[in-house]
């Protein structure tokens, strides 16, 4: 990075919620948009960012909630929920189909994977106006969305439907076509093809390095998941143990309870503060009947005929911290022991397939791509890539945000634009908020009603009351986001909210301040004529200055004085 | 009009945040109150200008409310607040005009209080019907 192009960095003020997001969702806007009951409408806002709203509404680990200003107060609004639900209502109710995008664009793309990450660079390029196919060698799209999560917390119609939208834009998906097999890279040039985004994942599993790793009973979790997507019958046994801490051993050892273990145990090095699963996923776990022991690690897995009989494991403890910030587990000498199992299932960790792809893309360890953090661009011209291949495995949202960037990246490098130009950006968290003490009135989360209806008949009637109720629910959640952002942030040009501006008559103002005093934001200033003026990225449009204003020189935008007056003379005119 | 069957007309100023969303709230609840409402939707109370409320009673009405969100709780955290101030000014011009005062009010409700709503609808119909039709109105 020199000195020059960071002194052009990109300032950005966003929310919290926005800024925490790697895909950029407008959560205040869609926030605004339920808050008004428009449950559509907030599904097509959140497409603007991404194409994947009902999959992250189910596993997103989403930072935005986290990041949420409302914990301040008394808890984060229930963003992941509202955004399930939001999703599930569009498309239970019929799902908007868009037109395809004309293809306003020569140059071919094509992208390896048909996960997250080549999903979304496809999404976006194709929104773009860009022939854009995809080659996926599994039989169905969607990467470990479709073949990793299993489907009771993420169901494949679910997956299918939000791809299926991205299809209906125009994105052409070949599935069954392997990279480093069917096509090369040298084949796809050859048919034309003027840019190509890899995509393929993370789709090994890391090896325990233990001796016993190959005995039957042995199933390293990502092929165990993989398999339970194809259908196939897993027979695992009545005692399994699971090895790591992840959303895949959290995954494989749920999925085994439901394949008829009667005992499952996660075996995680280090303690439950590090575990990388998601909090709530552990907790449904342990509900469920998972077992997990801490700080201990595998040390061999015995077997006998070939088959998995006994794990023997060290004790842990925590040491000094390594490289991730976690601290490092440290084997404690003498403390072996066994355990009973019919099944092992490693979930270490993954690793990507390096060998479909030419040497000099990996890094030095070659145990990734290497690229360009900010273009995502490999060492070759004209091929990039990003999602779990580059990041090691993360999370979907990750993915997305990174097929995003690969898609702005390769239209400037199709128009022979600089790619960098621009895009180092510097974004600054913002509310309103000065005072949290003096915010008093706390509310806690709305959940919607549990509602079990469980596989009876239910009348249409009674069916519309309850989604009436549910509607209900998510419109007052909603209305606890506190909208950090500047007014404009929710609607970013939709023209969808009711947003307010106010606006100086220069002719009229006399200069006397009181706007400037009353002004909540500090969006009023004279000027050097001692003309009020207001700062647009400041206003949000209340009106106490207009309404303050003694010679009436501020008006605003939407909500004018003569249109309220109008409706007050409106509303008396009715008939009783 | 004899006064027993007098149905008070009565302007809402409703905060767009708050008051709008109890307003609706009650109706999705279907909690009933008087139909004496006359909805006028802004983005805050602080919006609410003295001339609006004047300008209501001189087209007719016989009560105006003007409900925002509760201290604290405002949008633009303060709009409620200079409202306050605006309105006890305004009771005492209203006093001028001969009007009574308790024709003009000030109420707090918040998103999720649809009943409250209802129940500061039904208990100002009752005060405004005690005291009969605007003497504007009767002018007029
Ligand atoms: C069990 C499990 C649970 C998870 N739970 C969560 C969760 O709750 N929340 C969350 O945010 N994330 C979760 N993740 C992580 C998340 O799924 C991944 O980070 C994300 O899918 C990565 O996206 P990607 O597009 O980079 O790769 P992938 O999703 O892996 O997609 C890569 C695609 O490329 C294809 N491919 C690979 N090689 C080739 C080739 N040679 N030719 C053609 N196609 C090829 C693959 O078949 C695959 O479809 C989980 C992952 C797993 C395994
Ligand atoms: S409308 Fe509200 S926020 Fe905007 S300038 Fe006027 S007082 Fe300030
Ligand atoms: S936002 Fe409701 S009174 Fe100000």
């Amino acid at each position: 990075m020199t000195v020059v192009s960071s002194a052009f960095k990109n300032k950005r003020r966003l929310p919290p919620c926005r800024a925490a997001c790697p895909a950029e969702v407008n959560v205040q806007g869609y926030m605004a948009l339920l808050q008004q009951g428009k449950f559509k409408e907030s599904v097509e806002l959140i497409r603007k960012s991404m194409p994947f709203p009902a999959i992250c509404g189910r596993v997103c680990f989403s930072p935005c909630q986290d990041a949420c200003s409302r914990k301040n107060i008394d808890q984060p609004v229930g963003i992941r929920y509202l955004k399930r639900l939001a999703a599930d209502i569009e498309r239970e109710q019929g799902r908007i189909k868009p037109d395809a995008v004309p293809k306003t664009h020569n140059e071919k793309v094509a992208i390896i994977g048909a996960g997250p990450a080549g999903l979304s660079t496809a999404y976006e390029l194709a929104k773009l106006g860009y022939p854009v196919t995809v080659f996926e060698r599994m039989p169905e799209p969607g990467g470990m969305m479709r073949y990793g999560i299993p489907d009771y917390r993420l169901q494949k119609y679910v997956v299918a439907n939000e791809i299926a939208y991205i299809q209906d834009l125009g994105v052409e998906i070949k599935t069954g076509v392997e990279f480093g097999k069917d096509i090369e890279i040298d084949t796809l040039r050859n048919e034309g093809y003027k840019a190509i985004f890899i995509a393929n994942g993370t789709q090994l599993s890391t090896k325990l390095g233990v001796p016993g790793e190959d005995l039957e009973g042995v199933f390293p979790a990502v092929e165990f998941l993989r398999d339970v997507s194809l259908g196939k019958t897993v027979d695992v046994g009545e005692k399994v143990a699971v090895i790591g801490g992840g959303n895949s051993a959290i995954d494989a050892a749920c999925t085994s309870l439901r394949f008829g273990a009667k005992e499952v145990t996660v075996l995680y090095r280090r303690s439950r503060n590090e575990m990388p699963a998601l909090p709530h996923e552990v907790e449904a776990a342990e509900k469920e009947g998972v077992k997990i022991c801490f700080l201990v690690a595998p040390k061999q897995i015995i077997g006998e005929e070939g088959r998995v009989k006994l794990i023997e494991c060290l004790r842990m403890k925590l040491g000094e911290p390594d490289a991730s910030g976690r601290r490092r587990p440290v084997p404690i000498q003498r403390t072996e022991h066994t355990y009973g199992v019919d099944t092992v299932i490693p979930a270490i960790g993954q690793m990507p397939e390096t060998s479909c792809l030419p040497s000099i893309l990996l890094d030095e360890r070659a145990r990734a791509i290497s690229v360009d953090q900010l273009t995502l661009e490999t060492k070759i011209p004209g091929i990039f890539a990003g999602g779990d291949v580059v990041t090691r495995p993360a999370s979907v949202i990750e993915a997305v945000g990174a097929g995003k960037r690969a898609a702005v990246s390769i239209d400037r490098y199709l128009n022979g634009a600089n790619l960098r130009t621009g895009r180092e950006e510097e974004i600054e968290e913002t509310t309103w908020v000065k005072d949290w003490e003096k915010i008093t009135r706390k509310s806690e989360r709305y959940t919607a009603p549990h509602i079990d209806i469980g596989r009876q008949k239910v009348s249409f009637e009674k069916a519309d009351e309850l989604l009436t109720k549910i509607k209900a629910v998510a419109t007052f959640e909603a209305r606890r986001c506190l909208e950090c952002g500047l007014c404009t942030e929710c609607l970013g040009g939709e023209e969808l909210c009711e947003a307010d501006k106010a606006v100086v008559d220069e002719t009229l103002c006399i200069g006397c301040n009181v706007c400037a005093i009353v002004c909540p934001f500090e969006a009023v200033k004279k000027n050097e004529t001692g003309v009020a003026q207001v700062n647009e990225d400041l206003c949000k449009g209340c009106g106490t200055c207009s309404a303050s204003c003694p010679e009436r020189a501020i008006g605003m935008q939407r909500f004018t004085d003569s249109l309220i007056l109008t409706n007050v003379a409106a509303t008396l005119g009715e008939p009783t | 009009m004899t006064k027993s069957e007098f149905e008070p007309k009565i302007v809402g100023f409703l905060c767009n945040w708050c008051s709008y969303a109890g307003a609706d709230l009650a109706g999705v609840s279907r909690i009933q109150y008087p139909p004496t409402l006359r909805i006028v939707r802004v983005m805050c109370s602080g919006r609410v200008d003295p001339v609006f409320i004047l300008e209501a009673f001189r087209s007719g009405a016989d009560g105006v409310l003007v409900a925002g969100c509760h201290p604290g709780d405002c949008h633009y955290l303060s709009g409620n607040y200079k409202l306050q101030r605006r309105v006890s000014m305004l009771k005492k011009v209203l006093e001028q005009f001969g009007l009574e005062p308790e024709r003009l009010r000030l109420e707090w409700v918040s998103a999720s209080e649809g009943d409250r709503f209802a129940t500061v609808i039904k208990d100002m119909t009752e005060k405004v019907k005690k005291l009969g039709p605007s003497p504007l109105n009767n002018g007029g």
